[in-house]
């Protein structure tokens, strides 16, 4: 887990020790409590459909001052709300997003696809077969997210003070 | 004469019947579905076949045609859905619905904006053991796509400032066009043709090449004959079919060396 390029998951390390998954879960709970209890730097974080080691917050700014205080790649509000109709809705089409958004995402999504942050997953079989979009590993590490079920159900979301004020505004324009 | 009378007061009884049978259905004595189209045009066809071509009356067929165009339209109105028109209050209040679902699916995802921006931002403070901005740069390099290299060469054209050149296009030459031009000379010069002179100065090598080889050609097809006047002299190529033969002694052998 320490030298590996990405998460590990529970399959892949069933794969190498051929211990049973239990066991597996149960060490890494082991680990995560003894970290927690020594109050070590880092701990393991459950991301991405597997487990990585990571380093707490509190040490953020000392590693930020390693790296020449060099910031993380930071998502616009528009990529995220993109992002987020994608995630909800995979695989969707363009004309889909478009459609929820009602502005154009041609630019939003090249750039996405530019990052890594959600890949081509095949073409709609519909006139014109338009590309479908998913969201990949880098769109769950970013926001360190264990998996795509891990997101709150899109029925559930509340609306907010902010989003009443919204919703206010919109009504008064249509009006 | 009788026969095309009779036919033509066949042809108007035969759309009185169609144009009846169209009232029928308008007034809705009868049920068009029990209509076949396809017998009522089968013989108009036949009556039509029968009739000679200048006795058709294009009044009357004009008439038939209007007739089953409006039992066509008549029954394919029948089995389209029954369209209730809305009043404008009921459309006004449809739209408003259609609108507040629409601002109500966008909210959903809008919401979830300020969920994720504070993901980010803690996972932001959390550095995983491979993802250093480091890593994360190299990543980017590897996942440049091939509409990157495109917009690096035209930013490098731009700058590049243009010289004034000219491109030279490397000329061809062959043996058919070459024959054309010899035969466009021989009619210049009355079919005869100096072997030197046809050569220019501007020709290149490969064109002297080409000019001798398509000599050859009409040579062969016995278009073409030569006479050398004296050793070591220029050879005089002459059309065969000019008739001003002149009467030096042809020569077997181009090369001007006996």
């Amino acid at each position: 887990m320490f030298l590996s390029n990405r998460p590990l998951s529970i399959k892949k390390i069933k794969n190498i020790t051929g211990k049973e998954s239990k066991e597996i879960k149960a060490i890494i709970k082991n680990l995560q409590s003894e970290y927690q209890e020594h109050n070590r730097p880092f701990f393991i974080q459950e991301v991405a459909k597997g487990f990585s080691f990571a380093t707490k917050p509190d040490y953020a700014e000392w590693i930020k001052k390693m790296y020449n205080n060099e910031k993380k790649y930071v998502l616009s509000k528009s990529s995220i709300e993109t992002l987020a109709i994608i995630a909800y809705n995979q695989p969707v089409t363009r004309l889909e997003i478009e459609k929820i958004r009602g502005v154009n995402c041609s630019s939003i999504l090249l750039n996405l696809l530019k990052n890594d942050f959600i890949k081509v997953s095949g073409r709609k079989k519909v006139p014109g077969n338009p590309l479908l979009y998913r969201v990949t590993e880098r769109f769950l590490l970013h926001f360190g997210l264990k998996s795509i079920s891990d997101l709150p159900p899109i029925d559930q979301l509340g609306l907010g003070d902010e989003e009443n004020q919204i919703t206010k505004i919109f009504s008064e324009t249509r009006d | 004469m009788k026969k095309d009378n009779s036919n033509k007061i066949k042809i108007e009884q035969f759309i009185n019947y169609v144009q009846q049978l169209f009232y029928k259905v308008k007034n809705g004595e009868m049920d068009p579905n029990e209509i076949s189209l396809l017998n009522i045009l089968e013989k108009y066809f036949a009556y039509m076949i029968l009739l000679r071509p200048g006795s058709i009356n294009l009044d009357i067929a004009a008439d038939f045609l209007i007739s089953v165009s409006n039992l066509i339209l008549w029954k394919s109105n029948l089995l389209l859905p029954i369209q209730q028109e809305q009043s404008d209050e009921e459309i006004e209040e449809d739209e408003k619905l259609s609108s507040d679902e629409y601002w109500a699916e966008y909210k959903k995802y809008h919401s979830l904006i300020r969920i994720f921006e504070d993901k980010e931002i803690k996972q932001g403070d959390i550095y995983l053991t491979y993802l250093d901005p480091k890593i994360e740069n190299k990543e980017k390099y590897q996942t440049n796509d091939f509409s990157d290299l495109i917009l690096a060469i035209e930013s490098i054209l731009s700058r590049k400032k243009e010289h004034n050149t000219i491109n030279l296009k490397k000329r061809e030459y062959n043996i058919i066009q070459k024959i054309a031009e010899i035969e466009e000379k021989f009619r210049q010069n009355k079919g005869k043709l100096s072997f030197h002179k046809m050569i220019t100065v501007n020709c290149s090598r490969i064109e002297i090449i080409v000019i001798f080889l398509a000599l050859l050609e009409l040579i062969c097809q016995d278009k073409v004959y030569y006479i050398q006047s004296r050793n070591f002299g220029d050879i005089t190529f002459y059309r065969k079919d000019d008739k001003k033969l002149p009467k030096e002694k042809i020569k077997p052998k181009i090369n001007g060396k006996e």
